[in-house]
């Protein structure tokens, strides 16, 4: 496999030209390059000095696309030249890059799709609801009955506050006992017609949509935050892409602590636990546990995420006291939890090695019996087979 | 791809005609076909329209991993599948355990940026007319060597058009029939043929520019 070339050029050269077609990726070494793009409504001109170590006209290699902006040399440069074969063999060397590219570059794509959706004027999250709602009910009028249980099932999950929520549901049981969609049944426009003559008369009424505008408008976690942070960036050379047209892309908000969402902190707990940072990832859970105050409800699903985090994290580090005080705290606090039963198979292998043998079998058999038969049954089932 | 050791943490299997997310579903999760074939989909005016067909190494539903936004489709199994799930959570985990993923992750990202970003040059105009001009250059873009081509043959319909434009069909149907009329475009229920790709360079090309001195 051949490596990347080093190349030089001339003060005043051109490496490419925007729309060039090349799958060239370079990083510069020495000497200074700028990258001159123009703006989506081609109103402006945006022009970017390449940072020493910096990758650019990465986006445009890989995805085979023509150049989006001109690299031009200001003074004597060498860069270093890789074609995509030898790119992809160093990234299968260099994951933490990749990571941060893939950082970068989500960072882009979440700000040009939300360009997108504003430009559109788009799509209310209240009307995201009801759009599955009518996908739900198009499967069922199709006797698809399996995928209309499954859409059914997941409105009345998400939007658990909807307006909609007696229709879902009454949909549901028809669904469920076997029987086909009501022809009876008004339309969805009929009756979201019928809800609007109804307000005009009385006070709007509609709490439940903007409950729900809440809970869906905000349950964007900072995306990929879970990818390495932002500050321990321990490679000198190659900080981040630099192949980038829109001159605010880099998401630099993580970087300021003071502005963290419990999300945030979350994730950042998460990705320390990844790392084996036990220790840390124990401080960002324990501090998403402090917060008092949320913005909205869908922050507080991060307590109870961290919480359990809490406990995975102690069993990692060997703590079982911890791991069990925080598990038992868990489930009682939680019993509804999807994780309720991963907790309780937490406090079991906790008390199993600690020796407690018998405290640890009727835990584990105590998840064979809650219903329903699941993977984790599966484990503890074994569990106390292995135990007896 | 070995990824075999990962079935254990993260396989998830879907029975034939198992649906795997929903349109709308607001999602946090990603897949990678191990075996098996998966439809995407979605509802357009009442019908169920396939958009893709998907194999094994290909990936699906990666954009929940960006926000929690929901699906722009529908995901069904075909046959047996058998697929690794990833959600942010064990995101990380994967992404360092398996190099070649994250490479092929990163691949898939540039090209959305590039239609995102190529779908937003398109909503940015201010002219209708040059609106759906662009919409016939994009979808030629797709095509080898489209910047010689002189007409093609595009397998869309007025809707999908209108969709691209962010505009609604009522206002897309006259720029339309105006060019039918010149004949300049040749329209089908499920095709439309764009006789004079070089007119719709030069209305965009202008209309860019017009914009670029106002």
């Amino acid at each position: 496999m051949l490596g990347p070339v080093l190349r030089s050029y001339k003060a005043g050269s051109i490496i490419y030209f925007i729309d060039d077609k090349g799958s060239d990726i370079f990083v510069l070494q020495t000497g200074r390059i700028m990258l001159i793009s123009n703006s989506l409504d081609g109103k402006t001109e945006i022009k970017e000095e390449v940072h020493k170590g910096e990758f650019f006209g990465v986006k445009s290699a890989l995805g085979l696309y023509p150049r989006e902006e001109t690299a031009q040399v200001l003074t004597d440069a060498t860069v270093l030249s890789f074609n995509i074969q030898s790119f992809e063999a160093f990234c299968m060397n260099n994951t933490r890059i990749v990571m941060q590219m893939l950082k970068v570059f989500s960072g882009q794509l979440r700000k040009v799709h939300r360009k997108v959706r504003e430009t559109l004027g788009q799509i209310a999250d209240q009307e995201n609801s009801i759009e599955l709602l009518k996908t739900a009910e198009y499967f069922f009028k199709q006797s698809e009955k399996e995928h209309a249980k499954y859409a059914l099932s997941a409105f009345l999950k998400h939007y658990t506050n909807s307006e909609w929520k007696d229709r879902a549901t009454q949909l549901l049981n028809l669904v469920n006992s076997g029987q086909s969609y009501p022809l009876t049944m008004s339309s969805i426009e009929e009756e979201m017609e019928k809800k609007q003559s109804n307000n005009s008369f009385r006070q709007p009424q509609n709490f439940n949509i903007t409950s729900d505008v809440k809970n869906t408008g905000s349950m964007q976690p900072p995306p990929l935050s879970s990818f390495g942070s932002s500050h321990d960036s321990h490679i000198p050379d190659i900080a981040t892409d630099l192949d980038l047209s829109m001159t605010d892309d880099l998401d630099l908000s993580l970087d300021d602590n003071t502005q963290l969402t419990p999300s945030q902190i979350y994730y950042d707990g998460v990705n320390a636990f990844s790392q084996q940072k036990w220790d840390e990832a124990i401080a960002k859970f324990e501090n998403v546990l402090s917060i008092k105050s949320f913005n909205n409800s869908s922050d507080a699903q991060f307590i109870e995420k961290s919480l359990f985090e809490l406990g995975r994290t102690y069993s990692k580090k060997g703590d079982t006291t911890k791991c069990i005080e925080k598990f038992s705290e868990f489930v009682k606090k939680y019993p509804r939890s999807e994780m309720v039963k991963k907790a309780i198979i937490g406090v079991a292998e906790a008390y199993e090695k600690r020796g407690d043998k018998a405290r640890a079998a009727s835990l584990f058999n105590r998840v064979v019996t809650m219903p329903p038969k699941d993977r984790e049954s599966n484990y503890a089932q074994q569990q106390v087979e292995r135990l007896k | 791809m070995q990824l075999s050791g990962l079935s254990g943490k993260f396989g998830k299997e879907f029975e034939a005609g198992r649906i795997i997310f929903c349109e709308f579903e607001p999602g946090d999760s990603f897949y990678l076909i191990q075996s098996g074939k998966v439809k995407i989909s979605k509802i357009v005016k009442d019908k169920e329209k396939t958009m893709d067909v998907l194999g094994p190494g290909d990936i699906f539903g990666e954009m929940a991993i960006l926000e929690e936004q929901p699906r722009s489709a529908t995901a069904t199994a075909v046959d047996t599948v058998n697929t690794l799930h990833f959600n942010r959570e064990n995101f990380v985990t994967l992404m360092t355990s398996q190099p070649q993923l994250a490479f092929k992750l990163l691949v898939i990202f540039t090209k959305r940026i590039y239609d995102a970003r190529r779908r937003l040059m398109i909503l940015l105009l201010d002219d209708i007319q040059a609106k759906v001009a662009d919409v016939f250059l994009m979808l030629t873009e797709k095509e080898p060597n489209s910047n010689e081509l002189k007409e093609i043959l595009l397998f869309t319909t007025v809707d999908d058009i209108a969709h691209w434009c962010g505009e609604p069909v009522e206002k897309i149907h006259p720029v339309l029939s105006h060019w039918v009329k010149i004949g300049k475009l040749d329209l089908f229920p499920d095709k439309i043929h764009v006789m004079h790709l070089n007119d719709c360079r030069r209305i965009v090309q202008n209309k860019r520019r017009e914009m670029k001195d106002f």
